[in-house]
C-alpha cells in the first residue's frame, strides 16, 4: 500500500494512463493474432514463406494454381475458423463466468459440448437428425440443435422462481453427466465404424472448416457482438454482486437471460462446426482477466482475442506436433494452453 | 421537505412473510434512522424491501411518489442500497466499481446517460470527499475490510441518491473504522439532506449516531422514536431477552450494558 495520499487529480491521470495501457494491450493481442494467423497459413506439409503467404493473400489471381488452392481452399479456412471459434468460445465463456458468478463456468463445463456430442452421436450412430436438413449438414445441424437446446434448458431453469445462480451451475454439471452417459450408451451399441467416426468427431477438428461454415460463424459473431457491447457496463456492475447491481437499477435476471441466449448461439455454432474444444472457453476469459481486469469494455474483447490467439497457436502446433500428421485441435489446445496459462498465473502472481 | 413515508408495508420471500404491515412515522431528510432488533427480526428484510429488492405490498412514498411497483431503474434514481459485503475475487479497481455503478443503467441519469469522462470526474470527487482518493486505482481485493466498506459506501453514494440504505455498514470493522464510517454517514446525511436508514447491531453506535431508532421484533415494529425513548431496560428485556442497563457515560453518550440473558 502506498503511504502518500494521491490527490483526485493524480488518480484521474493514473486512470487515463491505465486506459491507455489497456488499449495498447488489446492492440498488441490483435497484432499477435494477425501474426499467428499468417504463421498458421504458412505452416503445413508444403512449406510456404511468410512473404509468399502475404503475397498470395493479397493477390490471389497472380499466384500459381496449386499454391492458391493450398492457401485459399485448405489452409486459410482452417486458420480463420480457428480464430473465429477461439473468439466465440472465449466470449461465451467470459459472459458465462460473469452472469453465473462462477470462474469455472464455460460452454464445456456446463454441458454445451456434451450436448453437441450427443446430437452428433445420434446422427452418426442412429442416423437420427433434424428434418429438412441436407445430409451434409446433418451432423452440424444436430450438434447445434442439442448444444443450443442445452443452454436454453439452463436458461429456462434460471427463470424459475427461487432458482439461484448456484442451482444453475449445478444443473449444468448434472447435464454434462447426463449427456455423457447418453453418448456412452450410443457408443456401446454403435458399430465399429460409427464408433470411430464419433470418437474422431468428439476430438474437435478444424479440418471440417469450409467457407460457408465460416460465414455462418462470422454472422453469429456479428449479430451477437453489438448486444454484448451494450451490456458491458451492466456486466461490470454485476461483478459487484447481484443485489448491488439491482440497486444500481440493473435488471439482473434480464441481463442473465440475454447473456445465456448469446452464449448458446456462439458456443452451439462453434461446437457444431468443429466438435469439442474445451479449454478455450474456460481459459480465454481467465487470461483476459489477468491481463486487463474486469472492466468489461476491455475484458470482453481481451477474452475474445486471447481465445482466438490460443486456438490459432494451437492450430499451428497441431501441424508441427507430429510431422506429417494433423493432430485434432481439441487435443492440442489443452497441451498448448495449460503451460501458457500456468506461466501467466505465476508471473502475474509474482508481480502482485 | 423531502420525506419517506412507509405505510402498511408487508414483505417476504416467496410465501414466507417476514415483515407484516409495518408503518413508520415519516423519515425526514438529513436524519439517520437506525433499524435495530435481534437476529431474524426483519431489519435487513425491511431495508431490502425499501430498496425494491423484494416483492412488497403496502406503500413506500418518497415526496409523495409511490415507490412500490416502480421499475428498478426508476427507483434506483432515488434510492441507493448497500448490502453487507462486497464479493471476493473481483478484478476491479475502486474507481472502476464506481464507474460501473454510474454507467450500468444509462437510463438512470436522464435519457442521454452520463459520459465516461463525467462519470470519472464525479466518482473521483466523491472518493476525495470520502478521503479515499488514494485508493481509486487499487484493486478491490487489495483493500482492508474497512477500506472495502468505504468503497462500498462510495458505490452507493456516487449515484447521488436521495435515500441511502445501509445494511450493517460497521459489521466486521475495527473500532476506528466503525466510528469513521458512521461519522462520514452522519456528515453526508446532513450535507446532502439524505434520508438515511441504517441496520445496526451495535446499540451504542445506534444511540450515538442515529436521530431515530426503529426497534423491530418478530417481523413487526415494536417501538420507534429517539434513542432514549426506545433503548429502555424494559424494551431490551422484551425484545432481546436480556437484562440490561442503559446509562450515560461521562461524555453523555447513551450506553447499553447487557448483563445477562433472561431465561427463555
Amino acid at each position: 500500500m502506498t503511504a502518500l495520499s494521491v490527490s483526485a487529480a493524480g488518480a484521474a491521470e493514473g486512470y487515463r494512463a491505465l486506459l491507455w495501457r489497456r488499449s495498447a494491450l488489446l492492440a498488441a493481442l490483435a497484432l499477435l493474432l494477425a501474426g499467428s494467423l499468417l504463421l498458421d497459413v504458412a505452416t503445413g506439409p508444403s512449406r510456404l514463406g511468410l512473404a509468399d503467404v502475404v503475397d498470395v493473400l493479397l493477390h490471389p489471381a497472380a499466384a500459381s494454381g496449386p499454391v492458391r488452392v493450398i492457401v485459399w481452399d485448405v489452409r486459410l479456412p482452417y486458420a480463420v475458423m480457428a480464430v473465429l471459434v477461439g473468439a466465440a468460445l472465449a466470449l461465451a465463456g467470459a459472459e458465462m463466468q460473469t452472469v453465473l458468478n462462477n470462474p469455472l463456468a464455460s460452454p464445456f463445463t456446463l454441458g454445451v459440448s456434451s450436448a453437441a456430442s450427443l446430437g452428433a452421436a445420434l446422427a452418426i450412430v442412429l442416423g437420427v437428425g433434424v428434418p429438412w436438413v441436407p445430409q451434409a449438414w446433418l451432423l452440424s445441424g444436430n450438434a447445434f440443435l442439442f448444444a443450443f437446446g442445452s443452454v436454453m434448458l439452463l436458461r429456462a431453469l434460471s427463470r424459475l422462481r427461487g432458482a439461484g445462480v448456484e442451482a444453475l451451475v449445478l444443473f449444468g454439471i448434472a447435464l454434462v453427466f447426463a449427456f455423457n452417459a447418453a453418448v456412452a450408451l450410443l457408443q456401446f451399441v454403435a458399430t465399429e465404424q460409427a464408433l470411430q467416426q464419433l470418437v474422431f468427431w468428439s476430438m474437435g477438428s478444424l479440418a471440417r472448416a469450409t467457407w460457408p461454415k465460416i460465414g455462418i460463424l462470422a454472422l453469429a459473431l456479428a449479430v451477437v457482438i453489438p448486444f454484448i457491447a451494450r451490456a458491458a457496463w451492466k456486466l461490470t456492475a454485476l461483478r459487484l454482486g447481484e443485489e448491488r447491481a439491482l440497486s444500481f437499477g440493473v435488471n439482473a435476471s434480464r441481463l442473465r437471460d440475454g447473456a445465456l441466449l448469446r452464449v448458446s448461439l456462439l458456443s452451439a455454432v462453434s461446437v457444431a462446426f468443429v466438435g469439442t474444444i474445451g479449454f478455450v472457453g474456460l481459459v480465454g476469459p481467465h487470461a483476459a482477466r489477468l491481463l486487463v481486469g474486469e472492466d468489461h469494455r476491455f475484458f470482453l474483447p481481451a477474452a475474445a482475442l486471447c481465445g482466438a490467439l490460443l486456438l490459432s497457436l494451437s492450430s499451428v502446433a497441431s501441424k508441427l506436433l507430429v510431422p506429417g500428421l494433423l493432430v485434432p485441435i481439441g487435443i492440442v489446445t489443452a497441451l498448448v494452453g495449460v503451460p501458457v496459462f500456468i506461466v501467466l498465473v505465476f508471473t502475474r502472481g509474482r508481480r502482485a | 421537505m423531502r420525506r419517506l413515508e412507509i405505510q402498511g408495508l408487508t414483505l417476504g420471500y416467496g410465501r414466507r412473510t417476514v415483515l407484516r404491515e409495518a408503518s413508520l412515522a415519516p423519515l425526514e431528510a438529513g436524519a439517520i434512522t437506525a433499524l435495530v432488533g435481534p437476529n431474524g427480526a426483519g431489519k435487513s428484510t425491511l431495508l431490502r424491501g425499501l430498496a425494491g429488492l423484494l416483492p412488497a405490498r403496502g406503500s413506500v412514498r418518497l415526496d409523495g411518489q409511490e415507490m412500490v411497483g416502480l421499475p428498478l431503474e426508476r427507483r434506483a434514481r432515488h434510492i441507493a442500497y448497500m448490502p453487507q459485503s462486497l464479493p471476493q475475487g473481483v478484478a476491479l479497481t475502486v474507481l472502476e466499481t464506481l464507474l460501473g455503478a454510474l454507467k450500468a443503467s444509462p437510463g438512470g441519469f436522464g435519457a442521454s446517460g452520463i459520459s465516461a469522462r463525467a462519470a470519472a470526474e464525479r466518482a473521483l470527487a466523491l472518493l476525495e470527499r470520502l478521503g479515499i482518493a488514494h485508493l481509486a486505482l487499487v484493486g478491490l481485493d487489495r483493500l482492508s475490510g474497512g477500506q472495502r466498506q468505504m468503497a462500498g459506501l462510495a458505490q452507493a453514494l456516487v449515484r447521488q441518491p436521495e435515500v441511502l440504505l445501509l445494511d450493517e455498514p460497521t459489521s466486521a470493522l475495527d473500532l476506528r473504522y466503525q466510528l469513521a464510517v458512521m461519522q462520514l454517514v452522519q456528515a453526508l446525511t446532513r450535507e446532502r439532506a439524505l434520508v438515511t436508514v441504517v441496520v445496526l447491531h451495535d446499540l451504542g453506535l445506534a444511540a450515538r449516531f442515529a436521530d431515530r431508532l426503529v426497534m423491530l421484533s418478530q417481523g413487526a415494529v415494536r417501538a420507534e422514536g429517539a434513542p432514549e425513548e426506545t433503548l429502555t431496560p424494559a424494551l431490551l428485556a422484551e425484545v432481546y431477552g436480556v437484562s440490561a442497563r442503559v446509562e450515560r457515560c461521562s461524555l453523555g453518550h447513551l450506553q447499553v450494558l447487557a448483563d445477562d440473558p433472561l431465561p427463555a
